[in-house]
């Protein structure tokens, strides 16, 4: 790729709408073009300024505040006697599904969601413990790097799971790091890195990892990653083809599901 | 069934976060700027009635930005008595020209940050008033409201491709505005061009 061409997709990049592969190429080529480098930065940096002033807002709290009541002060109509019959039909229908469905179905789900609680609280806890960790120099980085390329080679000779591309910088999140620690029984991969200017870490676990914090692969199966808290940190959990992913970190939500979301949407390096 | 006060609760939970990116796009995107109050009102009250239709886990940032758009439309299209949305031509899809006739100085804008700081201070919200409807709508939805250019296709009904050139034309208006006014400031105050 040349500088026209790289540059000619600047606008892709920034908004993180390309493919991964065109985002390799480019960024293969910034990392060997110090004015393109330099020309992508300006260009961030003057969008993101304009960006910063276009979001400030002027709004009055007390004009939101009054919209709220309104909505809570909506009235509801009363029922009439024939809604009060369908809603009594619907609901014996609802309950006779119910029952079909816990005959043919099993075990107790109460028993499941019990264990899901309990278990989705000990993969948290864990992700924030170990992010604390190696926030406060408990725990080391194995390996430094500010290259997302560098990070990426490092975890596939190190693991023995497949482990895919991490986040990139259009995303907001610049990689300070990788290594592998234990987590509860099993090993996970890590990146440690800033998400506007804040420590974030990435924890990757192979995804049959769901038996040992007894979950249900179901679980996961969503197009939107899961959200917790956790004390000042946020977490986001998602499952994405062969990886459980968690990322802490104390930035707000969205910035963070961006990074989630990008984990992994390089072309597939990893193992077979 | 869910009761009146648990569906509030939960609207007013998927809303709250987004208020603030609600309110500065409704300020930038309304001819008046005394609107805006009655623009959210309006458009809380009416996706507050149509809550029930949402499905819970689906996009509500992009459900209720296009609500908002649409109250957007009504009021500017009541103020100036016009379509909103410009006539004009589908753009090219190719407007590389604008970006190589903004290179020549773009290198200025390495060094002056305190100007870029000030133009975006005194003179953003009037060159982005000064841009055409459907730039301005595209420009807001992507750096407000950080939509994917599909979402934006989908809020707006238009293509793809559409979103992009607009939304890259858009910049480039900014920025040719940003170094004039740069250059400007540098011939008012004695200094050369780089």
């Amino acid at each position: 790729m040349n500088c026209k061409e790289a540059r000619e997709y600047w606008n892709l990049f920034f908004d993180s709408e390309g493919d991964s592969e065109l985002f390799l190429k480019v960024n293969e080529h910034l990392e060997e073009c110090s004015p393109c480098a330099d020309w992508f930065e300006i260009q961030a940096r003057l969008e993101r300024t304009i960006r910063t002033s276009l979001r400030q807002n002027s709004t009055d709290n007390e004009v939101w505040s009054a919209i709220r009541q309104t909505v809570q002060a909506i009235p509801k109509q009363s029922p009439s006697r024939f809604d009060r019959g369908r809603s009594l039909l619907i609901v014996i229908c609802l309950l006779m599904l119910l029952a079909v469905w816990r005959i043919v179905n099993s075990p107790s789900s109460e028993t499941q969601r019990g264990n899901l609680n309990r278990t989705h609280l000990s993969l948290t806890d864990l992700a924030t413990n170990l992010h604390d960790a190696l926030l406060s120099g408990k725990q080391d980085i194995e390996f430094v790097s500010h290259s997302a390329l560098e990070v990426e080679g490092y975890l596939h000779r190190k693991v023995n799971f497949p482990v895919r591309c991490p986040p990139r910088r259009d995303v907001g999140f610049y990689v300070d790091g990788a290594g592998t620690l234990p987590f509860g029984p099993n090993r996970a991969a890590y990146l440690v890195g800033k998400v506007e200017g804040e420590p974030v870490s990435i924890f990757i676990l192979p995804k049959k990892s769901f038996r040992d914090f007894n979950l249900s692969e179901t679980f996961y199966d969503r197009s939107k990653p899961y959200s917790l808290s956790r004390g000042d940190f946020e977490l986001k959990l998602s499952a994405f083809d062969r990886n459980i992913v968690v990322v802490v970190g104390k930035c707000d939500s969205l910035p963070l599901e961006k990074v989630i979301n990008a984990y992994g949407t390089y072309h597939d390096h990893d193992r077979g | 069934m869910p009761n009146d006060s648990s569906k509030a609760q939960n609207f007013l939970v998927h809303l709250e976060p987004l208020q603030k990116n609600l309110a500065a796009y409704a300020r930038r995107m309304l001819n008046r700027s005394g609107d805006v109050p009655d623009v959210l009102q309006e458009t809380v009250t009416t996706a507050f009635d149509k809550f029930d239709m949402y499905a819970e886990g689906t996009n509500f940032r992009a459900w209720i930005f296009k609500h908002l758009n649409y109250q957007i439309l009504n009021f500017n299209r009541k103020a100036t008595g016009l379509k909103v949305f410009d006539e004009s031509t589908e753009p090219q899809t190719h407007i590389l020209w604008e970006q190589i006739v903004v290179e020549r100085n773009f290198q200025s804008l390495a060094y002056s940050w305190e100007h870029i700081r000030e133009f975006c201070d005194e003179k953003l919200d009037q060159a982005v008033s000064e841009l055409p409807e459907t730039e301005r709508c595209i420009l807001l939805l992507r750096s407000i409201g950080e939509f994917k250019y599909r979402e934006i296709s989908e809020i707006l009904s238009l293509p793809v491709g559409t979103v992009m050139s607009y939304l890259s034309r858009s910049r480039a208006r900014l920025r040719t505005l940003l170094i004039d006014d740069i250059s400007r400031k540098k011939e008012d105050r004695g200094h050369d061009i780089a």
